[in-house]
């Protein structure tokens, strides 16, 4: 063989083992890796860990997704496709930790085939992108004995929460039961009886008040065995976790039953609210009608989390806009809190995260007093320009003055609170016994560790603030139910499971442009109001005049009301400019930042480096002239020096 | 010095050299005659290790070409055929690169350059760039590389081919004068250059060597004392009038 | 480690990018293609999607450097061997591999300054909102070791070849099958007459795969691991073609 032809044959063979190298690499090296994300998105978090280490018994992961329909699909299947990628790279995580209990099969399920019809077996949500190309992307876990969970589709924009729904679903695999959920509160929250909704209309026709169930907790029972505890009770036992609304009037042996249900390590969802707005009473109350009353307030002392009295959390940024009696005009409301990632992405926690748009009605201001051994995680809070402000009764049903009650501030203010550890009884002496009672045992310190949320606001899982009326029945208005739903499944988990953390989602969004967006805005809401009120100032004038009118000054008023209409089309022609104006500059700001950035990212580097180059060049003829300079003075010297010789 | 022994080269149908084997001393300068294509670039080419031979050594200072190059090549100036250089460089920073390269020490690179311009003459163009000089000074420009590490072994390849008549004394002079304490290979096919500067000749055809000797002896085959009627008769093979091989 | 000669023929090499206007003129046109494909065209643009992340710059790197890089690479060794003075440089006491090393290092060191031109945009994102910077500095280690394999694939080529514009067709062509090699339509062509292994082996050569591996966030020995034996692989032959190919 010639030399030639052995070096060809050199450089072909490298190129083949480079192939294999690199493909036995990729399947070898595949779990060093460091996640250098802010969020961990690629690390499992500490509860995850040790609840697949719990695993004994094998679980069989089979992941769907329909890779080839995807690619064939439109651009927006790309989104998915990123999805995917992370969502396996995920799972790979958990197989690793697994101690070989997990394996991952990923499954791309053809039109008309045994996949695809054990997809649909399954119940993995389908979606038909053409006539014969079916969509899927789920997951479905399976344990030796047979049961079998699944989430039947994977949301990218759920993908923060992603580690906890896959850790969910094994854990629901290794305990699959149904679990008990009890609910105490003073308000009706749950009827005695389920009403069909037939006789509920008919009660309704009929114009009898009908004690109908909350949505959320019909929402609840189709989850979970829901239990009434009735407000007077010796022993709360036999249920996984106890949600209390609105803790007040409760007597004290119920009080001890809540104590002593925290002590043997349970569960506890608490919903306390200094104005709840729900809680109406009779016609014509005029109170306030507030929790917790000082007696459940003993129990909150000895769970570190404290109510502030008559203080309510607002924040200008997150106020939303309402009428305050019907027929005033819409107006920005302080005590309308509408809570968006700002208040929720800082704490990265599962009951929370991806909360988008919940909306809180008088939210209270919560603080801890921190209990040994007791980690305090807040849920939810204002952001950092919100603040607390007091309010008299009277006050609160006046926008203007609770405005004129708020400063900003520079703390989030905290509405809800997640307390996890071992908590002590807020009864060291136990309660007095009636007569022929059961003599109670009294736990003094809990031994297992516990957990308890409290949410500063009633009024947001109520009907009112959390559902909306659509044409097939009740719907969801914002993510207020699912914050509740979120809490009541993380306390019927594992605590495990509950630490099990959110990745988070950082806002990443141009803080510089939304500032300016928020000012535009605030400007336009300004003018418009002006204008509103030069209208109104104009139309009661006219309507003075049209009263003062009689048959002799008619014809003179008519004429005045008409100067006036003119005045009023003019001064409106000119606000409405003006405010043309406002919402023009807000937006040629917002684009003059845009047009600065690309012109410093598209032009001034490359005219930087051609001003480098023309001086680099200049200088390298400079250098090499300078040189020649010195040379020729030497050269000089030298011939003199020679010519004295000579 | 120079010793190259039974050196042969060939590429896939085709033999371009055939055991040619030479020594030469210092202060020697031998020539190395030959038609187009007779296998000199290609000889010269294996002696500065920029080629692998496919048989045979060639020693440079006794080292090997092919089992010690950087050695040898260190000890070797090498003015290859048409005198590439990179021609967006000025003739200093060139010069400057090259020593660099070459592992002059740093204190002495200025110095070195300095010498090697008066040397080739250089001093009217070396603050300018390569790619401006004419023919005659770049091909200075590159004996100049070649002599920046004063090395004792010199190859050139066609020195002073395309050069005018002066530029051709000039060079021709400088070789001279380089040849006191230097080892010279010069390959040319101008036969009086031979007769100037040559102590020793050799002449190759089709890979092979076909004659070794001085430039008189060469001379001394014609009747005539014409060195071109006997450098025919050998590259050729004719028989030619008044001239004895 | 590097030997003397290795780092004086760097310097030359990297110097020679600013001494001649086709470095300039690369810098140039990289640096404006780069940031308008990040802010102009339509709903993928930086400033529409108003994400402190420099996503939508990553996303374009791998197609600037598609036709950018073979346009640096292809006269790494062609020139050389058209002009003649690769007879000059190989003469000299430095061995291919040192050459064929140092030029290779030259010119990915001269990327890295036109990575490096792209700061701007950093201070940008920073400006606007609050991006991840573990991410960015990973997004730009993944575009450094991604330039440094095209790199090598284009020096191969412009070894192969004395014709600069043959070399930057080849090198084009072989960069586009890398990073495609993972993408569907040509897994999906492959598949159709070829075994599981030899698509998944195709798979794992995509260039693109990795890098977006590495930009997502995820450094991992597995990507290193390409990218490295990619480069040491086209390095290699290329010093075997330089070898072969240098006297003709």
């Amino acid at each position: 063989m010639s030399k030639r032809n052995e070096n060809y044959l050199k450089v072909i063979l490298g190129l083949f083992s480079m192939a294999f190298m690199i493909y036995i690499g990729s399947t070898l090296f595949k779990r060093a890796r460091i996640d250098f994300t802010e969020e961990n998105l690629y690390t499992l978090s500490q509860g995850t860990k040790s609840i697949l280490s719990k695993l004994d018994a094998p679980i069989k992961l089979k992941l769907y997704y329909s890779k080839t329909a995807a690619n064939k699909g439109s651009e927006g299947l790309r989104t998915f496709n990123n999805h995917f990628l992370y969502v396996q790279e995920l799972l790979r995580q958990y197989v690793g930790n697994s101690r070989n209990n997990l394996s991952l099969e990923v499954i791309d399920p053809r039109p008309d085939t045994p996949e695809e019809e054990d997809a649909t077996a399954y119940g993995l949500r389908k979606f038909n992108l053409t006539e014969t190309e079916r969509y899927f992307f789920g997951l479905v876990a399976e344990n030796e004995s047979g049961t079998e969970k699944i989430i039947e589709f994977f949301d990218p924009n759920q993908k923060d929460k992603l580690e906890y729904d896959l850790t969910k679903l094994i854990y629901t695999v290794l305990n699959p039961q149904k679990k008990n959920i009890g609910i105490l509160s003073s308000l009706d929250v749950i009827s005695d009886e389920a009403l069909s909704p037939y006789m509920a209309q008919i009660m309704k026709l009929q114009g009898r008040p009908i004690n109908d169930s909350w949505m959320i907790t019909k929402l609840l029972k189709e989850l979970y065995n829901v239990k009434k505890i009735e407000k007077e009770t010796d022993k709360i036992s036999g249920i996984d976790a106890l949600i209390i609304i609105h803790p007040k009037d409760f007597p004290e042996k119920t009080l001890f039953a809540v104590d002593q249900f925290v002590m043997n390590g349970g569960n506890l969802m608490v919903f306390v609210d200094p104005t709840a707005v729900v809680d109406r009473g009779e016609e014509g109350r005029r109170d306030v009608s507030s929790s917790p009353d000082s007696n459940f307030k003993k129990l909150m002392d000895k769970w570190g989390i404290e109510l502030k009295e008559k203080a309510y959390a607002g924040d200008k940024y997150l106020s939303g806009i309402g009428n305050s009696l019907p027929n005033m005009p819409p107006t920005r409301m302080l005590p309308l809190l509408e809570c968006d990632i700002r208040c929720t992405e800082m704490y990265s926690d599962n009951i929370t995260a991806g909360v988008n748009k919940s909306l809180f009605v008088f939210p209270g201001v919560l603080s801890t007093k921190e209990v040994d051994g007791v980690t305090y995680t807040p849920l939810m809070a204002t952001t950092k320009k919100g603040n607390s402000y007091t309010a008299m009764p009277f006050q609160l049903n006046n926008p203007q003055m609770l405005w004129s009650n708020f400063n900003e501030g520079t703390e989030p203010v905290v509405i809800a609170y997640k307390a996890i550890g071992k908590f002590k009884t807020a009864y060291p002496g136990g309660i007095k016994k009636e007569k022929k009672e059961k003599e109670l045992k009294l736990i003094k310190e809990s031994s297992k560790e516990s957990a308890v949320i409290v949410f500063s606001d009633v009024d947001f899982i109520n009907d009112q603030f959390a559902f909306k009326k659509t044409f097939l029945g009740q719907g969801v208005a914002n993510d207020n139910s699912s914050i509740f739903l979120n809490g009541v499944e993380a306390l019927t988990g594992d605590v495990d499971l509950m630490s099990v953390r959110s990745k988070g989602r950082i806002n990443r969004s141009f803080d510089v442009i939304n500032d300016i967006e928020f000012e535009a805005e605030k400007k336009t809401e300004d003018k418009v109001k002006e204008i509103n009120a030069s209208i109104k100032k104009v139309q009661s004038e006219l309507n003075q005049l049209g009263s003062q009118a009689n048959a002799g000054n008619i014809a003179l008023l008519q004429n005045e009301g008409l100067k006036k209409k003119k005045e009023l089309a003019k001064r409106i022609a000119v606000l409405k400019k003006e405010l043309r104006a406002v919402k023009r500059e807000g937006r040629e700001k917002i684009e003059s930042i845009g047009k600065m950035f690309q012109y410093i990212n598209t032009l001034l580097v490359p005219a930087l480096v051609v001003v480098f180059g023309v001086f680099y060049t200049r200088r390298r003829n400079h250098l090499v002239r300078g040189r020649r300079l010195k040379v020729e003075g030497k050269d000089k010297k030298n011939h003199k020096l020679m010519e004295v010789k000579a | 010095m120079l010793e190259v022994n039974s050196i042969s080269k060939k590429f896939d149908n085709f033999q371009a050299v055939k055991n040619v084997s030479f020594k030469a001393k210092q202060g020697e300068v031998l020539g190395f005659l030959g038609p187009n294509g007779a296998g000199k670039s290609t000889t010269m080419k294996m002696i500065t290790g920029f080629l692998d031979s496919s048989g045979g050594d060639a020693r440079i200072c006794g080292h090997s070409i092919s089992l010690e190059p950087l050695e040898a090549q260190r000890n070797l100036g090498y003015v290859p055929e048409n005198a590439p250089l990179y021609e967006e460089m000025y003739v200093r920073e060139f010069l400057e690169f090259v020593a660099k390269m070459r592992e002059v020490k740093n204190e002495k690179i200025e110095e070195r350059i300095n010498q090697v311009i008066r040397m080739c003459s250089l001093e009217a163009v070396e603050f300018q760039k390569l790619e401006t000089l004419s023919k005659g000074y770049k091909r200075r420009v590159s004996l100049a590389q070649a002599l920046i590490h004063d090395p004792k072994v010199l190859i050139l390849d066609e020195p002073t081919d395309g050069l005018d008549p002066n530029q051709k004394h000039d060079v021709r002079a400088l070789i001279k004068k380089l040849a006191r304490d230097k080892c010279i290979l010069i390959s040319t096919h101008i036969l009086e250059e031979v007769e100037e500067v040559c102590d020793r000749c050799i002449i190759i055809g089709e890979g092979e060597k076909l004659f070794e000797g001085s430039p008189e002896e060469l001379k001394s085959k014609s009747n005539k004392g014409r060195i071109q009627d006997v450098f025919r008769a050998i590259t050729t093979g004719q028989k030619l009038q008044g001239v004895t091989l | 480690m590097m030997s003397k000669a290795t780092k004086h023929l760097f310097f030359k090499e990297f110097s020679s990018y600013f001494k001649t206007p086709l470095g300039y003129v690369f810098l140039v046109i990289f640096l404006f293609g780069i940031g308008y494909l990040t802010f102009e065209p339509g709903r993928g643009s930086f400033f529409y999607m108003r994400e402190a992340s420099m996503a939508s710059f990553f996303r374009y790197i791998p197609w600037m450097f598609l036709f950018l890089i073979p346009a640096v690479s292809m006269r790494l060794w062609s020139e050389e061997r058209k002009s003649g003075t690769i007879e000059l440089l190989l003469t000299m006491p430095v061995t291919v591999k040192e050459a064929v090393i140092a030029k290779f290092l030259a010119s990915w060191a001269f990327l890295g300054v036109a990575l490096a031109g792209t700061l701007p945009m950093i201070i940008t994102v920073i400006y606007l909102g609050n991006p991840d910077l573990g991410v960015i500095v990973l997004g730009y280690i993944a575009s450094f070791l991604m330039a440094g394999a095209l790199l090598a694939v284009g020096g191969f080529f412009s070894a192969l070849t004395k014709n600069q514009v043959i070399s930057f067709i080849l090198t084009v062509c072989t960069s586009f099958l890398l990073i495609m090699a993972g993408s569907p339509p040509i897994l999906e062509f492959i598949s159709a007459f070829s075994p599981r292994y030899f698509v998944d082996l195709f798979e794992a050569l995509s260039v693109l795969n990795h890098f977006e591996a590495i930009e997502r966030g995820v450094f991992s020995l597995s990507n290193l691991w390409f990218f490295g034996v990619m480069i040491t692989c086209w390095l290699y032959g290329n010093i075997i073609l330089v070898n072969e190919n240098k006297a003709n």
